[in-house]
C-alpha cells in the first residue's frame, strides 16, 4: 500500500525519478540561497528577480525556440541586468532601490508576456510561466544539477562573510574588501538559481520553492546552518509530496509543490517550537505564571 | 607611514583569515552533498522506466 501510493511511481515512470531529482536539484541549491535572501530581508526582491528574468528568456525563445541554453542565457542577461540597473538607479536618483527594483520587474514582467504571447502560443506561455516539471530531459537536469553545485560549493566558501553581511553589512565593508565580492557574487547566485528554477517551475513558482521553505525554517531552527538544514529537508518533502499529488489526483505539479511548501509553512507558523504562534503563547503563559 | 599601510594589511589578512574560518570542513560537506546530487542523476537517468 505505502509502495504504491510512494514508491510505484518513481520505480515505473522515468518521468517521475527525472522530475524529483531536478526538484531535489533545486532545493539544495536555490532554498539556502533563499534563507540567505530571507536574513537579508530580501525575499521580495527574489520575487522582483523571478520576474525580471521573463523578458530574456522571451527573446531566448524567440530567437530559438524552446531551447534550453538560449533561454537560461536570456534570463540570465536580463536578470543580472535588471539587478544592476535597479542598484544604479537607486544610486544616482532619489528613488529607492526597493521601488526601481519593483519599477523594472513590472516592465520586465509585461514585456516578456508580450513578445511570448504574439509569437507563441498559449501552450507556450504557460510553459514559461509555470514550468514543466514533469517533461525534464537530460540536458535541463545537467543545468539543473550544475547550479545546485556551484550554488552549494559558492555558499560553503561565502558562509561567513555572507553571514556577516546579513547581521553588519556596515562592519563588513569597513574591515573588509570582501563586501562587494560577497554582495555581487550572492546576486548572481539568486539569479542564477531563480534561472535553473524557472525550467522545472515556471518563472511564476520558482520562487516559491526559494523562500517559503526558508520561512518555515525559521520556526524551527535559530542558527543559520539549521535554518539551511530544516529548509532543505522542508523543500525535498513538499517536492515529494507535491508530485505524488500531482501524480495520483492529476494537479498540476508546479502549483502542488508550491502548495505543499505554503501547507508546511502555515503549519509552522502555528506549531513550530520557535516564535511560532503556539511557541509564543506558551512562554506568555509562562511568564504570566 | 609604511608601517602604519604594513599594519594595515596585516590586520586585513587577519579578517581574511577570519572570514575563511571553517570553510575546509564546509567545503569538505558540500562536496559530499554535490556528489550524491550526480550520485543520483546517473541513477534517475540510466535506470530504465516506462516513460
Amino acid at each position: 500500500m505505502i509502495w504504491d501510493a510512494i514508491f510505484q511511481p518513481f520505480a515505473d515512470f522515468g518521468f517521475m525519478r527525472r522530475a524529483l531529482l531536478g526538484c531535489i536539484a533545486i532545493s539544495v541549491g536555490a532554498t539556502p540561497v533563499g534563507v540567505f535572501l530571507m536574513l537579508r530581508r530580501m525575499s521580495l526582491t527574489g520575487d522582483a528577480m523571478a520576474c525580471a528574468i521573463l523578458p530574456g528568456a522571451a527573446v531566448g525563445y524567440l530567437v530559438a525556440g524552446l531551447s534550453l541554453g538560449a533561454m537560461t542565457v536570456g534570463g540570465l542577461i536580463a536578470g543580472m541586468a535588471v539587478a544592476l540597473l535597479s542598484g544604479f538607479v537607486s544610486r544616482v536618483t532619489a528613488l529607492r532601490e526597493d521601488a526601481s527594483l519593483a519599477a523594472f520587474y513590472l516592465i520586465s514582467l509585461a514585456l516578456g508576456v508580450l513578445i511570448i504571447s504574439t509569437r507563441g502560443s498559449n501552450v507556450d506561455l504557460m510553459h514559461v510561466l509555470f514550468g514543466t516539471v514533469l517533461a525534464l530531459d537530460d540536458a535541463a537536469l545537467i543545468l539543473l544539477c550544475s547550479i545546485a553545485s556551484l550554488s552549494v560549493l559558492t555558499l560553503a566558501t561565502l558562509f561567513r562573510p555572507l553571514v556577516l553581511e546579513c547581521a553588519d553589512p556596515q562592519f563588513l565593508r569597513s574591515v573588509s574588501g570582501l563586501s562587494a565580492v560577497t554582495h555581487f557574487t550572492f546576486l548572481a547566485l539568486v539569479v542564477l538559481n531563480l534561472v535553473g528554477g524557472f525550467h522545472a517551475l515556471g518563472t511564476l513558482m520558482a520562487v516559491g520553492i526559494m523562500i517559503l521553505p526558508a520561512a518555515a525554517a525559521r520556526f524551527w531552527a535559530v542558527s543559520i546552518g539549521g535554518l539551511v538544514l530544516v529548509a532543505i529537508v522542508i523543500a525535498m518533502l513538499a517536492s515529494l509530496s507535491g508530485l505524488l499529488l500531482s501524480y495520483h489526483y492529476s494537479l498540476p505539479s508546479g502549483p502542488a509543490i508550491i502548495l505543499v511548501a505554503g501547507i508546511a509553512y502555515g503549519v509552522s507558523l502555528v506549531l513550530g517550537p520557535s516564535d511560532s504562534l503556539v511557541a509564543q503563547a506558551l512562554l506568555r503563559r509562562h511568564f504570566e505564571a | 607611514m609604511g608601517h602604519r599601510a604594513g599594519a594595515r594589511m596585516m590586520a586585513r589578512r587577519a579578517i581574511f583569515r577570519l572570514l575563511l574560518l571553517g570553510v575546509g570542513p564546509r567545503l569538505a560537506g558540500a562536496t559530499l552533498i554535490v556528489a550524491a546530487l550526480w550520485a543520483g542523476f546517473f541513477l534517475a537517468t540510466s535506470t530504465p522506466g516506462a516513460l
